[in-house]
């Protein structure tokens, strides 16, 4: 399925917190997702480090980034860590693997907080109609 | 910034004093409000946007756009009217249908990819868009100022100045999406764009192209024109909650650009030693049309309103400071003078003292952008890190979160509209899924893990990795001292209003009229030029807009 950048992401960084990645950390790797698929660099890579949460390279790349790590998720870290100006330009289209997408989107998932009654009520705009 | 040299300034107000929510959520739109910079960079264009299609039955419900060339590109507002049953009408963002859908298409639409847009755009969020898509947007009536314009202009009469006024828009937005949202183009595929530089460029655009649609269907309904002079004083409504409050966390840099520039414009101007005659006038009328601004500023919420009056009685205790502007620094004196004075209006002011000066402060606008991002980190060890904590967080590392009250709130994004919200961390389900606006808290939990002999950064990160965040925070700080709002935004105190109110003032929004805590409501581009007064000499004369009394 096609997306945007910034929808994969989004998710990606959700997804990432979901599995458990600290907060900086799960906003690397939504950044690297993008970079890492424009590069049609593997999938498996990305749902491997998922997998590895709250272990693993997602958690610990940004920190120690390898300059000899060649393999294919170390790169990606690099590209996305390059000056703004440096890195590849995005697409405006990401094919996203249905795998990768499905797991991305269930553990976003647990990011999110189920409505009540009271957040209902509490919420922004809580009762808000139309009346002027 | 182009300026061959930088113009003198006095030294810029502190960080301290700038970014606390208080002051922050009295801002007020500035000539460096980005309506105002979209409005001139239309004028330069000496632009219109041009009715390319009108499917419109009588009742206006229909199809139209807009179309528009903008340096070198061509944008269109595709605009859909649909009847909506009264039981649906909900501003909120859980709303599931509206009076009005809106998509910025790039280019001009052909017939299939109306017709696509038309299937896709009622659904809003539950649609899927297309890179041609830039933005994606609804609005509902104000069924009562509407309905009012519609009987007046079929009656041959203009509407009533007195009805206008309270309301002060025909339609009000509840969301403008852009920047990838459900699949419609990314902000990095238009930055680059001559015109679009400055952030949410196109979504001002968007804003200003839906109320000239508002204008040619209310036309269009009641059969006949309203006079340029009320049109103008129209703007566009919006419904604004927590959505938009995470940004200034999650934008530390733009944060800081937005609130350096407009330091830097309050600066340049304070420096300025003297006033000419047309300068010291401009200043005497602006203040007597800020007059007329807050008088029509009226809001049922009691706590708001009594925050208009003094702004009001204190403005008018300023007017025998500028009856004699001829001194040397009297701006200078004027701003002191003011400080006396409430933060509003120490904030209207700022602004009113910004509106002479646009060859000084105008060019600042090409610094509202972040084309560089925050930089990776470069601490030497974990002492320069600590030195940077100490300097600029001193007010993190005052607070006491063993302190319940300091941490009652948690931010989270809800399951049901992926939106954020704010819960109560002791009745609340679903602290264990806080989003990251703990910023204070976060600083001080790294600080108190600083080893007490310095090691290198990576060494003290590998062991406590939880740190990055608030390591990556310090480190922009190093270079953006504007980044950070200084205020702990887990406290009971914390009032997420005045984070709208900062960034709705940098948007250019005026009369805001807050429901709650949580969300407010605001005009956009009341006062803006009508697309046929673009390029205008008064065109970008519409600083705290009046309605002609």
């Amino acid at each position: 399925m096609m997306f945007s950048a910034n929808e994969v992401q989004m998710l990606a960084q959700k997804a990432a917190r979901g599995a458990g990645a600290y907060p900086a950390q799960a906003a690397h790797f939504g950044r690297v997702v993008a970079y890492h698929l424009t590069a049609n660099r593997s999938a498996d890579a990305l749902s491997s480090a998922l997998d590895a949460l709250p272990s693993g390279p997602i958690q610990t790349l940004p920190v120690t980034t390898d300059e000899s790590d060649v393999c294919a998720l170390a790169t990606s870290y690099r590209e996305a860590l390059l000056p703004a100006q440096q890195r590849p330009d995005l697409p405006a289209r990401l094919l996203c693997p249905e795998a990768l997408l499905s797991q991305m989107q269930k553990l976003a998932h647990k990011t999110y907080v189920p409505s009540s009654q009271g957040s209902r009520a509490s919420g922004a705009g809580a009762g808000l109609t139309d009346n002027d | 910034m182009k300026d061959a040299a930088f113009p003198p300034q006095v030294p810029l107000r502190p960080p301290s004093e700038v970014m606390r929510l208080r002051r922050m959520g009295a801002m007020f739109p500035t000539r460096l409000s980005f309506l105002r910079i979209l409005t001139r960079r239309l004028s330069e264009q000496g632009t219109q946007p041009r009715r390319t299609v009108w499917e419109m039955d009588t009742d206006g419900y229909g199809r139209a756009v807009f179309t528009l060339d903008y340096f070198g590109h061509t944008y269109s507002l595709v605009a859909l009217s649909q009847p909506l049953d009264e039981k649906d009408r909900s501003d909120r963002v859980i709303a599931t249908a509206w009076d009005a859908a809106f998509v910025l298409y790039d280019g001009v639409p052909d017939t299939a990819e109306l017709d696509r847009i038309a299937a896709a755009a009622p659904l809003q969020e539950a649609g899927r868009y297309t890179e041609k898509d830039l933005v994606l947007s609804r609005a509902n009536k104000s069924v009562r100022l509407w309905s009012h314009c519609v009987e007046r202009l079929r009656n041959g009469e203009q509407p009533d100045p007195h009805v206008l006024n309270p309301i002060g828009y025909l339609m009000r937005t509840t969301a403008v999406y852009g920047n990838g949202k459900f699949g419609i183009a990314d902000r990095a595929l238009l930055e680059d764009r001559p015109g679009l530089e400055v952030s949410f460029m196109i979504e001002m655009l968007t804003v200003w192209l839906i109320r000239n649609f508002t204008f040619a269907l209310i036309e269009h309904v009641g059969g006949h024109t309203i006079e340029r002079d009320l049109k103008r004083q129209l703007g566009i409504g919006n419904a604004t909650g927590l959505g938009m409050a995470p940004f200034l966390v999650t934008h530390p840099v733009l944060l800081n650009n937005w609130m350096m520039v407009r330091e830097t414009a309050l600066a340049r101007v304070r420096a300025q030693p003297h006033l000419t005659d047309a300068q010291q006038s401009r200043l005497r009328d602006l203040h007597a049309r800020a007059v007329d601004h807050l008088s029509q500023w009226q809001v049922p919420e009691a706590a708001h309103q009594l925050r208009i009056d003094q702004m009001c009685a204190e403005w008018a205790h300023l007017t025998p400071a500028l009856q004699d502007l001829t001194a040397s620094d009297a701006l200078e004196h004027l701003w002191q003078h003011g400080q006396s004075y409430s933060i509003e209006t120490q904030e209207l002011l700022l602004s009113l003292m910004l509106e002479p000066f646009p060859e000084l402060i105008d060019g600042l606008a090409e610094c509202l952008t972040d084309p560089f991002g925050a930089g990776a980190l470069s601490f030497a060890d974990t002492a320069a890190l600590q030195a940077v904590l100490t300097r600029d967080y001193d007010w993190a590392l005052a607070l006491d979160f063993d302190d319940p009250q300091q941490c009652q709130r948690f931010w989270y994004v809800s399951e049901e509209k992926l939106e954020p919200r704010l819960g109560d961390r002791v009745q609340d389900l679903g602290a264990d899924r806080e989003s990251p606006l703990d910023i204070a808290r976060q600083i001080k939990a790294l600080h108190a893990d600083l080893p007490d002999v310095p090691e290198p950064l990576t060494t003290f990160l590998t062991r406590h990795p939880q740190h990055l965040l608030a390591a990556e925070r310090a480190q922009i700080m190093t270079t953006h001292p504007y980044a950070e709002i200084r205020d702990n935004l887990i406290a009971d105190t914390c009032l997420p209003i005045d984070m709208l109110r900062a960034k709705l003032a940098c948007f250019g929004a005026t009369r805001f009229d807050p429901k709650s805590d949580l969300w407010t409501r605001i005009t956009l581009a009341q006062g803006a030029p009508l697309a046929d007064e673009l390029g205008m000499q008064h065109a970008d004369d519409w600083w705290c807009p009046a309605m002609p009394t």
